[in-house]
């Protein structure tokens, strides 16, 4: 979805194999990665569908476990703490050389 | 330099082919961006490059080792909840279905109905089917009469048509009597040239009188 620079995403249930183009499955969200004019990076997610499918043993990708773990349906998932730790240390470092 | 050049050349056309030949066939409206397909295989240029290791500190490491394991554990005992939750629904919603609309009920009594037609529609049937079948060997009955009716009337004609060769055989001409036939033949000469007028009279020759008879 979206297009050249404004990437968009819909968050789906497709066959693991197929190719990024193929038909899904079912789609149960969405995600805009670019903060709006508030500041908001917008996620939409069907739980209902998601608890179904993963009662049925689908698997979840990093990015959207990332994602249900933010919105706080799921445990937080440890690359959200890894990123966060390491933009903490960049940020040190650079205000070290800044002063 | 040619030569490199030449290579150049072919290189861009196998990759032209591969366009072709990777385009998406399931969804023609879309438009993919081209890419350099897997096989065919490291560029030149980054053939030896080694891609660096990440260097992850010894604490770091062990702290991700805990994060992933806790989270691991946690999903794991979600996931399994979630699949009872949903065995538990769908035991409630197959076993309420079952229950409040009573189709078994309505199944059994729409049978009985069902049956109880058909045993009138085959009374009825039965009926039919004897006055079709007392119609049908009348039909034949009377078809057999007339064929024999035909048959012997058939056998009547034929019989007169013998009995009357049989009459006209004693004319025929035979082996006995073909010398007097022929003697009789010759003897009455016949002379078709004559004029006719529009009482029937005959004018041979060239008199002018009239004759009834031709020869």
């Amino acid at each position: 979805m979206g297009c050249a620079n404004r990437p968009f995403f819909h968050i789906v249930v497709a066959e693991q194999r197929t190719d990024q183009h193929m038909p899904v499955i079912e789609q149960v969200g969405s995600y805009d990665p670019l903060p709006n004019e508030r500041n908001q990076k917008l996620v939409a997610f069907n739980f209902e569908r998601i608890q179904h499918w993963l009662a049925r043993g689908v698997n979840l990708t990093d990015p959207v476990a990332e994602l249900l773990g933010l919105s706080g349906y799921l445990p937080i998932h440890p690359r959200t703490y890894m990123t966060a730790w390491r933009n903490r240390i960049k940020a040190n470092e650079e205000s070290k050389v800044k002063n | 330099m040619s030569l490199m050049r030449q290579g150049l050349v072919i290189e861009k056309l196998v990759a032209g082919l591969h366009r072709q030949r990777f385009a998406p066939a399931a969804a023609p409206n879309l438009v993919v961006r081209w890419r350099k397909p897997i096989s065919l295989g490291t560029a030149p240029s980054k053939l030896f490059r080694v891609p660096q290791r990440p260097q992850i500190p010894e604490d770091e490491l062990k702290e991700i080792r805990r994060l992933f394991k806790n989270y691991n554990t946690q999903m794991k005992s979600i996931r399994a909840w979630f699949a009872e939750e949903l065995k538990r629904q769908e035991a409630v919603t197959a076993a309420a279905v079952a229950g409040a609309t009573g189709e078994e009920a309505e199944f059994q009594r729409c049978l009985q109905i069902n049956e109880e037609w058909n045993k009138k529609v085959a009374a009825e049937r039965q009926v039919r089917l004897a006055a079709e079948k007392a119609k049908l060997t009348d039909k034949i009955l009377t078809d057999l009469e007339q064929d024999e009716l035909q048959k012997s009337k058939r056998m009547a004609e034929i019989q007169q048509m013998v009995e009357r060769e049989k009459d006209l055989s004693s004319h025929y001409i035979t082996e006995e009597n073909i010398d007097q036939a022929i003697e009789e033949a010759l003897g009455q000469e016949v002379n078709y040239n004559f004029a006719i007028d529009r009482e029937g009279n005959y004018y041979h020759g060239f008199s002018m009188t009239p004759t009834t008879s031709h020869s």
